[in-house]
């Protein structure tokens, strides 16, 4: 029988009651012991191991370091080669979240409310948007090179609709990355919203309408500020993904379209700049970094707002 | 129907075209006889379907990647549900910084993953190309586990133990049929999400292969950079049928709108 | 101001699938009325309710306002106010806000908004808690910014979804009062849903009792409670000793009807009546004496069976005969008969204190 001390949480067990098994306080927090150990060896010591390199100086070829330098960062930080790459990535992150959330927040609503009067619609649209994710991302991204081709789909279709005379080049540019990236990551911007679209309750809608409030003034006042936790989700999920991709960009955008993550790469394999490499790839998980905590900030708190009135 | 809703539907089409068509035209240019990629195809053929046993490695990197996915699966699916449990019953300290960390790999870029275990590897000379890929894929794939058990956890009252156990169950009993069917739905989903993660990485794997044994999306990268024929399309047609098919599964087990989140 | 509030239903009928919700219902509300409309759950009144909100599309029947026919005007456009059983704040808005939300939607000056949100603020005395965020309200309080919001754009019909079913009893009773006081000092005609039916003898008017889709009755509380006309409505407002016999004597301003081997008077009853009918007494209206008076009409003998003591009143639950138990209330005062369990007594009662009604619920 378990004798431990009542903790405030709900879902703590009530003391020297029914034995439960595994579940009892004490033996329970022990199974954290191996998932720990295997993540802190596998993940947070060889990250570690990436923070120091980027703060040593390879020798080229060599694989023990010769000396501590900052001056990995300064260049990565100061250098304009590496800061247009830098900007290329967050303009190309920001302009493909901007995409997803416009074209993928009328989807979410109507995924989230479809599901009262007509469930078949509903069902549709969960399968068009949640299967992709499973297909994975090399096929997708390799589905783009094939789109975006000069003799693709894409061209050949504008072409058709009179929109242009001549093909554009979409391959290795920004805008077709853009167009892939979203592509890609879209389910990853309609799944979280849809979510917090369904839990609003309809009653502040209802409530609205008796004060005389018409539908466009209850979507921007009532339905948009309720579902920012959502957006807010789908927005850094979507972000992070873009600028961290590296299958995307390397096959649709090449080697000419220079993103972090491909110049990271690019400085492991081929140059063997190892510590500049490093650098960068902090760098990128800084940027990364940031972005979640500001959205868990400022938006997971006033999630709690929003869910169904007492 | 309002105009408003007509628009909306509209839309909501359009952006379902925008999903499916990339997959529906990879899927038309695997059928195509010519050797450009051809949509639609002007002639049928299955010849690119027929060229894959000539695609070299092809299958040792198929079998390679379901290996690797199995193993990460299941160790993704122990290593998560008992994390899961410790987070939920135990009086853990730190319990929000620990969750965060366990979660973390699905935040950061696979490639800063994929490097830092390579440097790690290296450093203290670790060579088995197939064991630090497997590990490699656990650390990505364990967080998909955390989260969806971890949900299921939390939606489960416990009380409902003592209850069995007023009814006379014994501890084992209850642990079984009362509480593992309830968080059934957040093992399965952890488990496809773990498995396509791990079948379909590229950026963690890129370092941790070595040329002898290359996992099945390393494979057809490589063939796409030296035989740019629709034999391509070909695999990519058949990944996507035994995704639908995983699917098909899931949704059986588990019920397709709670694997998404919505409903 | 002209004529503000006076409504009118006729033929309201609502269907979900095999359900019908509601079955043909009339409904005249006057200016100023408060009508409560009671019954069990699954009646019809709350989808009633939001028929007339327009948050329910009618399959058949009229909704006329103040002459106009709403019946198809979205709920937008229909000039009144709701007030929910969840209340319904808007989280992510101050009270001040959430008040002001209804003035800013028809496009009032900012300066008029902030003068209407603070009168609305003190008629409901909670000046204090403008800037403050719903979440941070304690129930009764979010229940009367909520009422505040409704009334703030001066709508010609207030409507009320069970608003007080969350609150403990004696805030409740305080709330019924005060928004009482309310509708009445502003006048505006207010339908008011609830199950609880000592919630709709308090504030209202008049009372329509519902039950499967339509109205059985309507009328003032004390219709309701002293004449009621159904077996419904006797059974459902109040407690009640029920027999059934037939009508034997018209006459004397009265009726003599017979059950088993006893008969008793009625007052004045209802002339379509004839035949089988339903014959009631309310305890209360019941005098326990421990042998018959001489000059008592309505008598019964029995034995008391169970005595439960509620401190200002008694309850006697008394064996008379044929396998029925009459209930009967006792004011408790120092010269009240309070016999023991077991003892022998006489149940009385005067014709007019008599309920005749059709015998099965209409």
């Amino acid at each position: 029988m378990n004798e431990a001390a009542v903790p405030a949480r709900s879902a703590q067990p009530s003391p020297g009651r029914v034995s439960t098994f595994l579940l009892d306080i004490r033996p329970a927090a022990w199974l954290l012991a191996l998932p720990l150990l295997f993540m802190i060896a596998f993940l947070a010591l060889p990250l570690s191991t990436l923070v120091w390199a980027s703060l040593h100086i390879y020798e080229p070829g060599s694989t023990v370091p010769s000396g501590f330098s900052l001056r990995y960062y300064v260049s990565v930080l100061t250098d304009s080669h590496y800061l247009t790459i830098i900007g290329t990535s967050l303009r190309v992150a920001a302009a493909a979240t901007v995409v997803c959330l416009v074209i993928g927040y009328p989807v979410a609503y109507l995924m989230a409310v479809a599901g009262r009067e007509r469930p078949w619609l509903q069902m549709l649209l969960v399968v068009v948007v949640f299967t992709p994710l499973f297909v994975g991302v090399v096929v997708r991204a390799f589905a783009w090179t094939v789109m975006l081709r000069s003799d693709g789909v894409v061209n050949n279709l504008l072409i058709w609709l009179g929109l242009i005379s001549a093909p554009l080049r979409l391959l290795f540019t920004e805008t077709g990355l853009v167009i892939a990236l979203a592509h890609v990551f879209l389910p990853l911007m309609i799944l979280p919203i849809a979510s917090v679209i369904q839990k609003i309750d309809p009653s502040f809608d209802e409530a609205a309408q008796t004060l005389g409030a018409p539908p466009f003034t209850r979507v921007l006042h009532v339905l948009l500020p309720l579902s920012l936790p959502g957006v807010s989700a789908g927005c850094a999920i979507v972000f992070c993904m873009s600028i961290s991709a590296y299958v995307i960009p390397t096959l649709v955008a090449g080697g000419r379209l220079l993103v972090i993550p491909v110049v990271i790469a690019k400085d492991f394999m081929v140059t063997m700049n190892w510590s500049a490499g490093a650098a960068m790839a902090v760098v990128l998980v800084v940027l990364t970094s940031l972005v979640v905590a500001l959205n868990t900030l400022f938006f997971e708190r006033r999630a709690r707002l929003m869910t169904r009135p007492a | 129907m309002s105009a408003r809703r007509a628009i909306l539907y509209a839309f909501c089409a359009a952006v379902a075209v925008f999903i499916l068509a990339p997959i529906v035209v990879v899927i038309g240019t695997s059928f195509s006889a010519s050797p450009i990629y051809e949509f639609p195809p002007e002639k049928l053929s299955l010849r690119w379907y027929d060229n894959l046993k000539e695609v070299p490695g092809l299958w040792s990197a198929f079998v390679l990647s379901v290996e690797v996915a199995v193993l990460s699966t299941i160790a993704a699916v122990v290593l998560g549900t008992t994390a899961a449990f410790a987070l939920v019953r135990g009086n853990v300290p730190l319990r929000e910084p620990l969750t965060l960390f366990l979660i973390s790999p699905l935040m950061l870029p696979g490639i800063i993953i994929g490097i830092a275990l390579l440097m790690a590897y290296r450093s203290i000379g670790f060579d088995s190309a197939f064991w630090g890929l497997v590990c490699g894929h656990i650390v990505i794939t364990t967080p998909y586990a955390v989260r969806t058990v971890l949900a299921s956890l939390q939606l489960f009252q416990f009380s409902q133990l003592e209850a069995a156990a007023t009814l006379g169950a014994r501890p084992g009993v209850a642990f079984m049929k009362v509480l593992v069917p309830q968080i059934m739905p957040g093992i399965v989903a952890g488990a496809l999400f773990a498995f396509v993660t791990s079948f379909d990485n590229y950026a963690v794997t890129m370092f941790l292969v070595d040329a002898r044994s290359l996992t099945l999306p390393i494979r057809i990268i490589n063939y796409t950079e030296t035989s740019p024929d629709p034999t391509v399309s070909a695999i990519a047609t058949l990944l996507f049928l035994i995704s639908v098919a995983a699917l098909y599964v899931g949704d059986r087990m588990v019920g397709l709108k709670k694997l998404s989140g919505v409903d | 101001m002209a004529a503000m509030g006076h409504l009118s239903v006729s033929g309201a009928v609502k269907t979900y699938g095999a359900l019908r919700a509601l079955d043909g219902v009339d409904l005249e509300v006057r200016e100023g009325e408060f009508v409560s409309l009671l019954g069990p759950s699954g009646c019809g009144k709350t989808t009633l309710l939001r028929a007339l909100a327009g948050l329910v599309r009618l399959d058949a029947g009229r909704v006329v306002l103040d002459g106009r026919d709403i019946t198809r005007l979205p709920t937008y456009q229909r000039r009144i106010g709701f007030v929910f059983q969840n209340y319904a704040l808007f989280p992510h808005m101050t009270v001040g806000e959430n008040i002001a939300f209804g003035l800013k939607v028809r496009g009032l000056a900012q300066k008029n908004i902030e003068r209407a949100v603070g009168e609305a603020l003190e008629t409901v005395r909670l000046p204090q808690l403008r800037d403050r965020m719903p979440a941070a309200l304690s129930g009764g309080q979010q229940q009367r910014v909520s009422v505040a919001r409704a009334l703030v754009t001066e709508p010609r019909l207030l409507l009320l979804d069970e608003p007080f079913s969350a609150l403990d009893r004696q805030l409740r009773e305080q709330m019924q009062l005060e928004l009482r006081d309310l509708t009445r000092r502003l006048r505006i005609t207010s339908i008011f849903v609830t199950h609880d039916q000592d919630e709709a003898l308090v504030m209202s008017d008049r009372v329509a009792v519902m039950n499967a889709g339509g109205i059985d009755q309507i009328g003032t509380p004390g219709e309701i409670y002293e004449r009621p006309m159904s077996k419904f409505v006797l059974d459902f407002v109040g407690l009640s000793n029920y027999m059934e016999g037939r009508i034997v004597e018209r006459g004397n301003g009265g009726c003599l009807v017979q059950v088993g081997a006893g008969r008793y008077r009625a007052g004045v009853t209802e002339a379509g009546l004839d035949g089988p009918v339903g014959y009631a007494v309310r305890p209360e209206k019941i005098t326990l004496r421990p042998a018959a008076s001489p000059d008592s009409p309505n008598r019964i003998a029995g034995k008391v069976r169970d005595v439960v003591y509620l401190g200002g009143i008694t309850h006697f639950h008394v064996d008379v005969g044929f396998e029925r138990r009459f209930l009967a209330h006792v004011v408790n005062r120092i010269e009240s008969y309070c016999p023991p369990v077991g003892a022998d007594v006489v149940l009385e009662w005067r014709p007019e204190d008599a309920i005749v009604l059709q015998p099965n619920a209409s």
